[in-house]
């Protein structure tokens, strides 16, 4: 699961990424925002041409702003097992799995990713920084944690081609090449298959010195274009992932209400099955919220998060993100709705700032497929 | 067959049929114990501490290393359901006058009834005190009985620091003094600091025979209530054993499952009740793959930076004028200045030994009418002492401090000792070690215990160590409240 966690509006300096210097020279849009510190582009043309080249070519995407946490030592898969409601002994060598990680209660702080680079050494990606939470969460056991975000440099490299730039660029075919790391242009590079709703790629970690030297080889060899966030906002509400500190508030924050998995439509990130999970038994026993998030896709050409999702006179909820999608030609959205009150309704209509309103629907996800299915089960 | 053709009898590596297990051998877990045997639950004691010597030899169980103290919090509930009057529970001394030895000679007495003490002081004193003691024993009364928020609300005398609250309601230095030493005896806290007056609350929300605010002493000490806890485990039919040693508490997918033990075998029991330490019980036996990691985070919560020390005396002399006599059947306490108890914190914060302490002293024999004995059991509480001092010679430095201002109010003292042992925090364990501990603010304390035993959402996992006590008290309250829950739980699932 790749989603960014949400900009930070009140830093004023940030950090470059290992990639700004490519961004910047590649991006026209010169449009650029601050999530956990680092300096994103928003787009590189415009995002919906960015959104083009991930649906149809390769794009590359930085991917340097995602919190990463190398955890490694003989209890590292019983701890990330406690920390996240990932069940490591299930992932094998090479491969990577999500889940969540959920306070003592059952709420969501996080979405996360894990990958296992061997026995007992895995890395952990987040959208957003999580050091003490990881360290609280840590202690106990015999791992060694160490937050890497700042030593290396990540590339997504997505989009209906991204098999075929990762094979020229590593000159030869993946199936070739077994194994967790890869060699491109004398650099090793830890990577790992991802996927955003339809789309699929590779994540490549890198050392960050090597940033530039790895980026120019899948631009020149390859061809890939870079995108910006927006057009992976996009991508992530058309998955129906919802985004950290944007659709729902991380559970560890002070002064907010916090969301069970499913409220956020992400139970089956978090099946009871699963034993040993933080925040398992208390989930367990939780009346579950009336919160729910819904995908819509709205006939409108631009809705902005904050707007009401109303069915008749009976207001429902408001709109938490929103994008204006291509194929569908209208905009899709999450929104958090009142469940039980979304149960009655019948027709739904989104109310703008200037009291227009536009008719509404729901829509299915990968996420809402996978959680539909879960339940089935 | 010969005896040594016999075959060698072999443990069950799995016992079950065990309903409730109870670890550790405080008076909390005693009291859990008895409970649920009184209940009708086959319940088993896995006893720890340094207590080595067997049930029918209890007068040596005076001889170890026993933290003697007075009571102010005894569980009135936990006394009629186990019947511990019946169980050898006897009181030497009711309700204690105490006097106070204020700076520059002055003493202040307060009858054991705080509900009427303060009859004999001036007439400028006597209405300002009375008042102040209304209110003082009613909202001691709603914080025994109701949510803190509750009493915070209506007072604000939680919150409040002890120095500010008490100038506002009492008029008199002396008075001041002793309200003061009462509000921050055994708690981490200065005159100075917010949360400070909240002491006073809880050490007037005890209750010792039927009185609240009272101070008792049990005919035979603390270990006297001990005994009758044990006999209650006895009467009740708890199988109390002291080896194999619990290693492991069992716990699969959310729920409690039994205990490990140190011979490999394993006791099956839907109900576990810990009164061990906080750390032994979630992090050692437990281990952090099944507790949660806010719940972990908290059992890291910063000790109490200050601690109590106890100074046994036994000295020669006995005593026959009644004068003398009635003087040692109080408790005696030297209260400081506010200032003088305000620096003795910050030196005790920083590992040093405070020019001037807070003392609380007895006599035990002369409580339990022994007057006429040559020699004299002498009991002093000092307070605040460093948790971690840093002076090689802390000892003796200690004991000189101690006793240099002891004199003060009873001359020549030194010259008549025979015996003496000074304890310190962390020479014991258990119940002894708690009363030396001092206490977190009381808000602070009772939050750390409410989540102590929320025992991090495992079922039929109970809580009653010293580490949820809201103060250094022997009560049952807690091994009773776990007692109950697990009862409640059983009959739900009998239904």
């Amino acid at each position: 699961m790749i989603a960014f966690a949400a900009e930070d509006s009140n830093n004023h300096s940030p950090k470059p990424t290992p990639l700004y210097a490519a961004l910047a020279a590649a991006s026209e849009a010169n449009a650029w925002c601050i999530i956990n510190g680092y300096a994103v582009v928003k787009a590189i043309a415009s995002a919906h041409e960015d959104y083009a080249t991930a649906t149809q070519e390769a794009a590359l995407v930085d991917l340097g702003s995602m919190a990463r946490y190398s955890i490694s030592g003989p209890d590292a898969a019983l701890a990330i097992g406690r920390l996240t409601t990932l069940q490591c002994k299930r992932i094998a060598i090479g491969e990577s799995d999500a889940g969540l990680m959920l306070n003592d209660v059952g709420g969501v702080i996080d979405l996360c990713d894990v990958s296992r680079l061997s026995d007992d050494m895995f890395i952990l990606v987040t959208p957003m920084a999580h050091g003490r939470w990881i360290s609280l969460g840590m202690r106990g056991f015999d791992v060694h944690v160490a937050d890497i975000s700042d030593d290396v440099g990540a590339i997504g490299l997505i989009g209906p081609n991204a098999e075929a730039a990762f094979t020229k660029t590593i000159g030869r075919k993946l199936s070739q090449a077994p194994g967790v790391s890869k060699i491109v242009r004398g650099v090793e590079t830890a990577f790992r298959k991802i996927r955003i709703g339809d789309v699929g790629g590779y994540e490549l970690v890198f050392p960050k010195d090597e940033a530039l030297t790895i980026w120019e080889r899948f631009v020149r060899r390859a061809g890939a274009v870079a995108i910006g966030l927006e057009a992976m906002e996009l991508l992530r509400i058309e998955a129906g992932l919802p985004r950290t500190g944007v659709d729902f508030e991380c559970a560890n924050r002070a002064g907010h209400a916090y969301r069970y998995p499913s409220a956020l439509g992400l139970a089956h990130l978090a099946p009871l099955d699963r034993k040993g999970f933080n925040g398992r038994s208390n989930l367990r026993d939780a009346d579950i919220s009336d919160h729910r998030l819904v995908t819509l896709a709205i006939d409108a050409d631009g809705i902005a998060a904050g707007a009401q999702v109303r069915s008749g006179s009976t207001v429902l909820g408001h709109i938490t993100s929103s994008a204006w999608s291509p194929p569908q030609k209208r905009v899709i959205a999450f929104s958090e709705l009142d469940g039980k009150a979304l149960g009655r309704a019948k027709e739904l209509e989104v109310v703008a700032a200037d009291g227009a309103s536009f008719d509404a629907r729901h829509f299915s996800t990968n996420e809402s497929r996978r959680e539909r299915k879960f339940y089935a089960r | 067959m010969t005896e040594d053709q016999k075959p060698i009898e072999k443990r069950s590596a799995i016992e079950a049929g065990v309903d409730v297990i109870v670890l550790g051998s405080s008076f909390e877990a005693m009291i859990a114990a008895a409970s649920l045997g009184k209940a009708g639950l086959k319940t088993v004691l896995f006893e720890t501490g340094t207590n080595d010597t067997n049930d029918d030899d209890q007068s040596s169980r005076h001889a170890p290393l026993v933290t003697d103290g007075l009571i102010s919090h005894l569980d009135p509930d936990s006394i009629d359901a186990l019947d511990l009057y019946r169980m050898g529970l006897s009181f030497a001394a009711r309700r204690l006058d105490t006097i106070y030895f204020l700076n520059e000679g002055e003493t202040i007495r307060l009858e054991g009834d705080f509900a009427s003490a303060g009859q004999n002081f001036d007439d400028h004193l006597l209405e300002p005190f009375a008042k102040f003691s209304d209110r003082l024993l009613q909202a001691s009364t709603r914080l025994a009985t109701n949510s803190i928020a509750q009493v915070n609300t209506e007072d604000g005398f939680l919150s409040g620091n002890a120095s500010t609250v008490l100038s506002s309601m009492l008029p008199d230095d002396g008075l001041r003094a002793v309200m003061l030493s009462e509000s921050l005896f055994g708690v981490d806290i200065a005159p100075d600091e917010p949360f400070g007056f909240s002491g006073l609350l809880h050490r007037m929300s005890g209750e010792v025979v039927g009185l609240q605010a009272a101070i008792g002493y049990p005919d035979g000490g603390i270990e006297s209530v001990l005994n009758a806890a044990r006999r209650a485990m006895q009467t009740h039919r708890v199988d109390v054993r002291r080896s194999p040693a619990v290693t492991e508490i069992l716990v699969e997918w959310d729920g409690v499952a039994g205990v490990h033990l140190d011979d490999g075998g394993q006791i099956r029991a839907p109900n576990v009740i810990s009164g061990l330490s906080a750390e032994d019980t979630f992090l050692k036996k437990i281990g952090p793959s099944h507790i949660n990691v806010q719940f972990q985070a908290g059992l890291s919560l910063a000790p109490p930076r200050v601690a109590k020390a106890q100074l046994q005396l036994e000295i020669s002399g006995s005593v026959s004028d009644d004068r003398t006599q009635e003087f040692m059947r109080s408790r005696l306490v030297v209260a400081p200045s506010e200032y003088a108890l305000k620096e003795a914190v910050y030196a005790a914060r920083r590992g040093e030994i405070p020019s001037t302490l807070i003392l609380e002293a007895f006599f035990p024999d002369v409580l339990e009418g022994n007057a006429e004995n040559e020699t004299q059991n002498l009991i002093i509480t000092a307070y605040p002492v460093p948790m971690n001092p840093a002076d090689d010679n802390y000892r003796d430095k200690l004991e000189t401090a101690v006793l240099s201002i002891f004199e003060n109010i009873a001359p020549k003292t030194r010259k008549r000792i025979k015996k003496k042992r000074l304890l310190l925090v962390g020479e014991e364990s258990g119940d002894n070690a708690m009363m030396l501990n001092a206490t977190r603010p009381l808000v602070q304390q009772r939050a750390y215990g409410q989540s102590l035993k929320s025992c991090s959402g495992i079922t039929g996992l109970h809580y009653c160590g010293a580490d949820a006590q809201s103060s250094g008290h022997l009560s049952g309250r807690l091994g009773r409240d776990a007692a109950k829950a697990v009862i409640q739980s059983d009959r739900r699932g009998d239904e």
